[in-house]
């Protein structure tokens, strides 16, 4: 059965504790107490690692809970147990479906427009849900302000577009700016101090910071009932942070997982993740660009869409899809950045 | 840790100025915890980190980090940029000297060692602002210097979130025209919040914002109040000498004056006698000795005046209610 049903008809209502409430549908998140096993010692180990509820568990790997004191063999358990209930219930999708209820659950994933028509289109529809999104591209190309409009556009209705939900933005770089929302909402006829209350920031200060509020994310999800979460930059702190090869494999790993934690939370809570990307020099490069995307093939392979971002002519900004499933690569799409965010290049300047 | 966007708004700081009126509208001012980068000519990027160093003192302490060929500079600060600055904004350059703590890079190596002791001392004393000059003065060089850079520059920055002061950092740029890249690894470029190139247009300073995540861009303005570091007109605006000297009435001068009544009178006389139009058809410049003395003797009349008019104004009630009674005993 698609997410999206699920959350509107919560299958196991009165079942369990931990009732919340997720884009004005309400939403049953299992307590811990439903699992077999589970102490209170346990419970705060589970809890130290940020897993409170039925979801968070089965968004984490059994390794986690390991390092977190919890017996591997146990783990394990814990983690199969904890998603045979979900699907059992119906929360989550069961692990082999036909390729029609594939199909099926596709055409009901939720996508939350851009707020500009060129973009929307290079999407097909906008920005997805239970995926992880990259913006990658140079400085001053546009990455900030898309995802400042996303924080708008997010809280639109869904006949307009939106999800009528709120957003999480982790903030690595110190480049959120709530005068910034406040300007988009209102060019776009909004009520802007609304707005800004549905848009949660996290300030991170280094990569260990922001695994840590990676690992709660779950819990901020539920509690600020968001539907998208943006980290701008993925990268930036842990390239800070781990300078030289000599450190390139431990940052790599601690990537790699944190990648792992957010597109778990994108599947299991039907959020849109976004997350943006920097670019490196590659002297090796002869022939076309000599910029490619940073994060190495850890980065490439864990997020769902990678969509390159450069500045064009008369400054426009073009957005091109550089790895997808299904999305043609071939497509270009032309954007302008105004005081409504992001809009189309032949927009009014 | 997290918190809504509205309260973010609430608490909404526009940020410390940089004390030059173009780039401040340019830029919209320096922000707690972010990096800005300011780069291109370092005739012109100096005297501005020294002057945002001026503008920062009046808020707290400021740290600076210089990146110098100690052994061929024999210096840390550049004192007579730094006075022209304070002079320029109205301040005493003792009083900002005694305000800045310091250390010095004096190589690629020792560029995290010293970002890490200045972290330190950001955390122990606060910071209003972390000026780190000439970032980019050993990069590109031997193997090792842009991750020094990138880890110092990373020390910093935490350190100055944590205090809620900007970074500012100035570098050199690679490449001419618009499209000149400060001289920094590009994931360093990528880590700042604002990005402004610093060029000169004939005699004039220009400013070129690059990136910026609320203020549009790229757009540029001729930096006219540079003035004083020899850029541009080589007589500074009337407005701009009009406010200094009043500024330093008010802080050199006023404290000097012991008696109250002598500082309302003062104040009155700022108030109600000087006037932007007055003093500019008497062609204000610098205060010299004479207008000293003419502003002492004023402040005392004015005193004097004042306690005047108060005696005046008791004798008159007193003979007014004098006048009533003898009127009354007449009838």
């Amino acid at each position: 059965m698609p997410w999206s049903i699920l959350v509107a008809v919560s299958p196991a209502a009165g079942k369990g504790e931990g009732r919340g409430e997720r884009g004005g549908d309400e939403v049953d998140v299992y307590s811990l107490d439903d699992l077999k096993g589970v102490g209170e010692a346990t419970k705060e180990k589970l809890a130290s690692i940020g897993i409170y509820s039925l979801l968070d568990l089965a968004a984490a790997s059994p390794r986690e809970l390991a390092d977190a004191g919890i017996d591997p063999k146990k783990a394990e358990e814990l983690c199969l147990q904890s998603r045979l209930l979900l699907v059992s219930s119906g929360f989550l999708d069961s692990e082999l479906l036909t390729g029609k209820e594939v199909l099926e659950r596709r055409r009901t994933l939720e996508r939350i427009t851009t707020g500009c028509s060129s973009l929307d289109k290079l999407l097909m529809g906008g920005v997805e849900t239970q995926a992880v999104t990259e913006l990658v591209g140079e400085y001053g190309c546009g990455k900030t302000q898309i995802c400042h409009t996303l924080c708008v556009t997010i809280q639109l209705p869904r006949e307009k577009g939106g999800l009528a939900a709120g957003a999480i933005y982790v903030d690595t770089e110190s480049t959120f700016r709530p005068e910034r929302v406040y300007e988009i909402a209102k060019a776009r006829g909004l009520n802007p101090d609304k707005i800004l209350e549905n848009v949660v920031v996290a300030e991170v200060y280094n990569s260990s910071h922001l695994q840590l509020v990676v690992r709660e994310l779950g819990s901020y999800v539920e509690k600020y009932r968001a539907r998208l979460v943006v980290v701008d930059s993925v990268i930036s702190h842990f390239r800070a942070d781990y300078v030289g090869r000599e450190n390139l494999s431990e940052r790599q790993q601690r990537l790699n997982a944190t990648l792992h934690r957010l597109l778990r939370i994108a599947e299991i809570r039907n959020v849109a993740v976004v997350v943006t990307n920097q670019v490196l020099g590659d002297p090796g490069a002869f022939f076309g660009s000599p910029i490619k995307p940073s994060g190495g093939h850890v980065l490439a392979h864990s997020t769902t869409y990678r969509i390159f971002l450069r500045r064009g002519p008369e400054d426009t900004r073009i957005a091109r899809i550089m790895d997808s499933p299904y999305h043609p690569s071939d497509v270009e799409a032309r954007f302008r950045i105004t005081e409504r965010g992001v809009e189309d290049a032949d927009s009014k300047k | 840790m997290i918190e809504r966007a509205s309260e973010l708004l609430r608490r909404y700081d526009a940020g410390l100025g940089t004390g030059v009126e173009e780039l401040d509208r340019l830029v919209g001012g320096l922000r707690p915890g972010a990096l800005h980068i300011f780069y291109g000519e370092p005739a012109i990027t100096s005297p501005i980190l020294y002057r945002a160093m001026v503008e920062a003192h009046w808020r707290g302490p400021v740290a600076y980090m210089n990146n110098t060929d100690y052994y061929g500079e024999k210096t840390l600060v550049d004192v007579e940029t730094l006075s022209a600055a304070s002079e320029a904004a109205g301040a005493e350059p003792l009083e900002v000297l005694e305000s800045i703590y310091c250390v010095a890079a004096f190589n690629a190596e020792r560029q995290v060692r010293a970002a890490g002791r200045l972290a330190e001392e950001v955390r122990r004393r606060g910071a209003s602002l972390v000026a780190v000059h000439n970032a980019s003065a050993f990069y590109p060089g031997g193997k090792g210097s842009a991750q020094a850079l990138s880890s110092a520059l990373s020390i910093l920055l935490e350190a100055a979130s944590e205090a809620g002061a900007p970074v500012l950092a100035t570098s050199l740029s690679r490449g001419s025209g618009a499209s000149a890249e400060p001289l920094l690894p590009l994931h360093v470029i990528h880590r700042s919040s604002v990005l402004v190139l610093l060029s000169f247009r004939g005699s004039f300073a220009a400013a070129r914002l690059v990136k910026h995540p609320s203020m549009p861009a790229p757009r540029s303005a001729l930096l006219l109040s540079l003035w004083w570091a020899g850029m541009g007109r080589i007589t500074p605006p009337f407005r701009q000498v009009y406010r200094r000297v009043l500024e330093r009435i008010r802080r050199v001068y006023r404290p000097l004056l012991r008696d109250e009544r002598h500082r309302k009178a003062l104040d009155g006389l700022v108030r109600e006698v000087w006037g932007a139009e007055h003093a500019a058809i008497g062609s204000l410049g610098e205060i010299t000795v004479l207008d000293s003395m003419n502003l002492a003797a004023s402040i005392h009349n004015k005193a004097e005046i004042e306690e005047l008019k108060k005696r005046l104004g008791k004798l008159e009630e007193r003979l007014r209610s004098l006048e009533e009674k003898a009127r009354a005993g007449g009838d």
